[in-house]
């Protein structure tokens, strides 16, 4: 493990007992409290798979449920192996054993990486058009197109864990521990409500629960802090039920949801023998508060995919809360104020900020003035115009924007970075808003797609 | 998933209930008198109605009694429950 990449006094991260664990067969150290992905940007590892048609290296994006990019297969034993799991929603545990998917030999040096040198020649399509004819060659295509079809190996042996399932009724019913599901919580339970609480993470608190930042204050203290006086509160609040680890999967009607707890799978092997693995909970709700938060979208440029490219909140969650650096030099690019709190975070924590280079002609917010501060070079009105780096990101190319926004003037600028924050504003999670029934209206002051009331 | 509110045991799972189709279909009185199309009309010919439905259901996995139902297709909303025999608690 990389120490220069760590920082100390990291309350959510137990640095005082070390785990030893597995990536693609090298044994890398990280600590209790570690996601996969943190542990593996603690030890200086972007690159992690392969994209699935052009073989393009992928590397961590987000720090949650949104990854799209760094999936793994866990363990190699024929019966309990487990494919397409997000390493950053994966647990570290000693002994813990991921392996890179679609790519072979390995993730550094992959053959089906010419795809991606051919692709002008394999359009959308290429297969079924190029596969048909002549018919009696099917045979012979069959043994290659399966051979690169699908991520992940499944396991080939009965699967040997064991799995409950439960029925649950309450009056309320709080999706997501962040904070103004606790808050909800905790309301609904003072007001005698039977209330479950539901969240993914091992422990409550959402964004909220690392968020240091002086210009996020409630009754003069820090929001983090504030927020977790309030968990050791409602801990004791009888009527409520809290349940971490569990992720809600479907929402039915009548108030009817699914949810499924994780039991064992952050427990190193020897301790898992004998549980129970998940369990699948059956809710019915009288009432049901959705308080799912939201997730940063990313920005548009030529070769965005590169690793070492991650949302600019990511970073923010790795150095607040994992005390992770993700690079060593970092840059941030912007439509909005929300990169200026990653860049807070990491000047707190020694990180060396190259630039951040923002689409606005300016922003005259707290938080803003409060990086201007620190003499961190930000370039107004620039835009990124290309990135380089195969296997991680090595510069950066910047244009400044015309007036009207619509294209590009001026000279290239080129900077030298290892990874990239992007920050393209707040999506709101309403994915179990709209499955429920409910319909989305465009609300334009912070372009976003919000719950429309009938 | 929806709950149905039995007439004999109150609110249950959708699960415990099955169902028996549209309701208030009357049988001819002389079935041999009908032609094999009317005949065919009375066991086949359903309506497939998006809106309110008047359907029947048993509480198959529970007190096993007939009652009625009148249900919205289009989002599940049950707007009244009732026993065989009895008038239908809204227009028709």
């Amino acid at each position: 493990m990389s120490k220069e990449l760590r920082i100390n006094s990291n309350k959510f991260i137990d640095q005082t007992t070390r785990l030893s664990f597995k990536f693609n067969g090298e044994k890398l150290y990280g600590y209790k409290g570690d996601t996969l992905a943190s542990a593996l940007l603690a030890n200086n590892i972007h690159l992690v798979g392969r994209s699935f048609k052009y073989h393009r290296p992928r590397g961590i994006m987000t720090c949650g449920s949104e990854e799209p990019n760094a999936i793994v297969q866990i363990g190699n034993d024929p019966s309990l192996t487990d494919p397409n799991v997000r390493a950053t929603e994966i647990e570290l545990y000693e002994g813990l054993e991921a392996f890179s998917q679609n790519c072979w030999p390995n993730v550094k040096f992959d053959i089906g990486g010419i795809n991606n040198l051919l692709s002008p020649l394999l359009p959308a399509g290429f297969y079924y058009k190029t596969f048909m004819w002549p018919a009696s060659f099917w045979e012979k295509y069959e043994f290659f197109i399966r051979h690169s079809a699908g991520l992940g190996k499944s396991p080939t042996k009965p699967d040997p864990d064991i799995y409950d399932h439960k029925y649950y009724h309450c009056d309320v019913l709080v999706v997501g521990g962040g904070i103004s599901g606790i808050m909800a919580a905790k309301l609904s339970a003072e007001n005698n409500n039977e209330t479950l609480l539901l969240d993914d993470k091992n422990i409550l608190g959402g964004a909220t629960i690392y968020q240091n930042n002086d210009c996020f204050q409630i009754d003069s203290t820090h929001t983090n802090y504030w927020l977790e006086k309030e968990i050791k509160n409602i801990k004791n609040i009888k009527n409520l039920t809290i349940k971490t680890r569990t992720s809600l999967a479907a929402y039915h009607g009548y108030n009817y949801l699914l949810a499924k707890e994780n039991l064992t799978d952050h427990l190193s092997p020897d301790e898992r023998k004998g549980k129970i693995r998940q369990r699948l909970w059956k809710i019915r709700a009288k009432k049901v508060i959705i308080a799912t938060g939201s997730i940063e979208r990313p920005l548009i440029f030529n070769n965005n995919d590169r690793p070492g490219i991650m949302l600019s909140s990511a970073i923010k969650k790795f150095i607040d809360f994992y005390g992770v650096k993700a690079g060593k030099e970092i840059t941030l690019f912007t439509n909005n104020d929300s990169a200026y709190e990653t860049a807070i975070s990491l000047k707190k924590s020694g990180v060396n900020i190259v630039s951040i280079i923002d689409i606005r002609d300016k922003s005259s917010s707290k938080i803003v003035k409060e990086v201007e501060k620190h003499n961190i070079k930000i370039y107004w009105k620039h835009t990124i115009v290309n990135t380089e780096g195969y296997r991680r990101i090595s510069f950066i190319e910047i244009m400044q924007l015309s007036d009207d926004g619509s294209g590009v003037i001026g000279k290239k600028i080129k900077l030298k970075t290892d990874c990239l924050g992007i920050s393209g504003g707040w999506t709101p999670m309403v994915h179990l808003f709209t499955q429920s029934g409910g319909k989305l209206k465009f609300r334009s002051d912070d372009n976003v797609f919000f719950t429309r009331q009938e | 998933m929806f709950i149905i509110n039995c007439p004999y045991c109150g609110e249950r799972d959708q699960t415990e209930f099955s169902s028996g189709g549209e309701a208030h279909i009357v049988r001819p009185k002389q079935p041999t008198e009908l032609s094999d199309d009317e005949w065919a009309k009375f066991l086949f010919m359903r309506k497939n109605i998006k809106g309110i439905q008047f359907e029947r259901w048993n509480h198959s996995h529970g007190c096993r009694k007939w009652f009625n139902v009148v249900r919205d297709t289009s989002n599940d909303k049950i707007h009244a429950v009732y026993k065989m025999g009895e008038k239908p608690p809204v227009n028709k």
